[in-house]
């Protein structure tokens, strides 16, 4: 099936929308392109080697398929002369962390209809006696959502307030909240699908779009093999960008946007990434870090657990 | 046989083998740079890319040519764009409500409908707004959207699934919060002051509002 198989009004509509007719470019025989080419064919720097700045560039994880390692010439000559093939695999990088992580997104969105995360939120400034928290501790079940933020004790002087917990419930199509486990107030309906302000808010907190968007991160490393939880888990990391970071945690994005709106971004360029993974191939864990020059650090790491066995969620009642 | 001759029989085979590659893949490669950065910087990609596939050669996968310098060129422009994340982003959303005015158009371009839907583009996350173009523009299956990004072909279906609910949402939303011609030029205004006062100006995001309020 081609891109042109997918029927859909919307996507039909999108393609008449296409602004380059690639037919009406030039083509590869046209004067600049081929004074190019023949610029690129002269080109005789070797091949980055691997685990410097290939990976980066590659689409792909790890090499699609056999590589020539170029850099062992004299082998490639050797085997030409004698007349024979010879495949020489790369061997020399180990697996592919990034790869690896997002073989794990993969298979962490198959079972995100069900699963429970904790989320804390951590302001470690410089002003602040004591790292400031707040939690939100989800439930996800068969695409029914629930979660309470409890947040620390207010700091009123470093311009944090008395904040109350705070739980919403979103469950076929209604959504309930509560004040400071106060009644609960609902049922209001949420429109899925129509971008109305509560579709919105269950789009943010669905679980698998937020373990979905780490795959959108790339050049991570394998920092090593740890224990978690009681369970064995790989240990990968990589650095990024704020709306990278942001991207990845749904349920936090609120906090972070909130965040680094208050502080010039360019203070944030590199925020640090990291990510487990257990041995079922689920990543049971993720945080970032990110470190204000001259003010202090926060944090927000969320982990996950009870994929598959999420208890059902229903109706709150006062 | 000598071993300079080896060699140069080696040579040879890469550089035919790399003529074939570029002669049919220099067009949909040059258009997908184009639908996505303005032409310079387009050309540019397009030349960086090749003179990344002619370097890593033996990297290239045979009979996805073309996907994979799809996947470099993305990348390539994705790390160009963190340069500077916000005046990129407010390029992009006026690119997406202004198509490049030197490019041949395609019949219904330049229409109020598919600006309208170009300017909703404009405005999701680059992972939605990739896979759509991905599909669209490139018209590339889920499978083939999945080499590109390097993901399996069920999890870029699924992609392809929230993003288009995404754009759907955004459509209406630019549907309903005004009459779409004004809208569009309204939105055209915006993106241009967003281009002369870029750290004034951060056109928000359609969960962003939301988000706040869930905490």
């Amino acid at each position: 099936m081609t891109g042109t198989d997918i029927h859909d009004d919307l996507l039909t509509e999108l393609r008449r929308a296409n602004p380059v007719n690639a037919d009406s470019l030039a083509s590869a025989t046209d004067a600049d392109p081929a004074r190019s080419l023949e610029r690129i064919l002269a080109d005789t720097e070797d091949a980055p080697a691997p685990g410097r700045a290939a990976p980066s560039l590659s689409p792909f994880g790890s090499p699609a398929r056999p590589r020539w390692i170029n850099a062992a010439a004299a082998a490639v000559v050797i085997a030409l002369v004698a007349a024979t093939t010879i495949v020489v695999y790369d061997t020399g990088t180990g697996r592919d962390a990034t790869a690896a992580v997002h073989q794990a997104v993969e298979a962490t969105i198959q079972v995100s209809d069900s699963a429970t995360s904790q989320t804390t939120v951590t302001f470690d400034f410089d002003d602040f006696a004591e790292p400031w928290e707040l939690t939100i501790e989800t439930t996800f079940s068969d695409g029914n959502v629930e979660y309470q933020v409890t947040p620390g004790p207010d700091l009123e002087d470093m311009g944090i307030p008395q904040m109350d917990t705070y739980a919403e419930v979103f469950v076929d199509g209604q959504a309930y909240r509560s004040v400071a486990d106060g009644p609960w107030d609902g049922p209001i309906a949420v429109d899925s699908g129509t971008g109305s302000p509560g579709a919105s808010i269950q789009s943010n907190l669905t679980f698998g779009v937020a373990i979905d968007d780490l795959g959108g991160l790339y050049d991570f490393i394998e920092v090593g093999d740890e224990e978690f939880d009681g369970v064995d888990v790989a240990h990968y990391r990589t650095h990024t960008t704020p709306a990278g970071a942001g991207a990845g945690f749904g349920m936090s994005l609120g906090m972070f946007m909130m965040m680094t709106n208050q502080q010039p971004t360019e203070q944030l360029d590199s925020i640090q990434l990291d990510v487990w993974v257990d041995g079922d191939n689920l990543i049971r864990r993720a945080s970032y870090s990110a470190f204000i020059d001259g003010t202090g650090s926060f944090s927000v790491s969320t982990s996950w657990a009870d994929f598959g066995v999420a208890p059902p969620i229903t109706a709150p009642t006062n | 046989m000598t071993a300079m001759m080896a060699v140069r029989m080696l040579g040879a085979h890469d550089q035919e083998w790399f003529r074939g590659v570029y002669s049919e893949t220099y067009r949909p490669l040059l258009a997908y740079a184009r639908r996505r950065v303005d032409h310079a910087t387009a050309d540019e990609v397009v030349a960086d890319t090749f003179l990344t596939a002619w370097r890593r050669r033996d990297d290239v996968p045979d009979g996805s040519e073309r996907l994979w310098l799809f996947g470099v060129a993305r990348n390539m422009i994705r790390n160009a764009a963190r340069s500077n994340r916000r005046r990129q982003a407010a390029q992009l959303r006026l690119r997406f409500a202004n198509p490049p005015e030197a490019i041949d158009s395609v019949a219904d371009a330049a229409d109020d409908r598919s600006t309208l839907l170009r300017t909703a583009l404009g405005f999701l996350s680059e992972a939605d707004r990739e896979v759509l173009m991905l599909v669209a523009w490139e018209e590339l299956s889920h499978a083939e959207i999945g080499q590109v990004l390097g993901i399996s072909a069920n999890a870029s279906a699924i992609r392809v699934h929230r993003a288009r609910k995404r754009l759907a949402a955004r459509l209406e939303h630019l549907d309903h919060s005004g009459a779409g011609e004004s809208n569009v030029k309204e939105l055209r205004q915006r993106g241009q002051a967003a281009l002369e006062r870029p750290d004034e100006h951060q056109p928000e995001r359609p969960d962003d509002d939301s988000a706040r309020k869930a905490q």
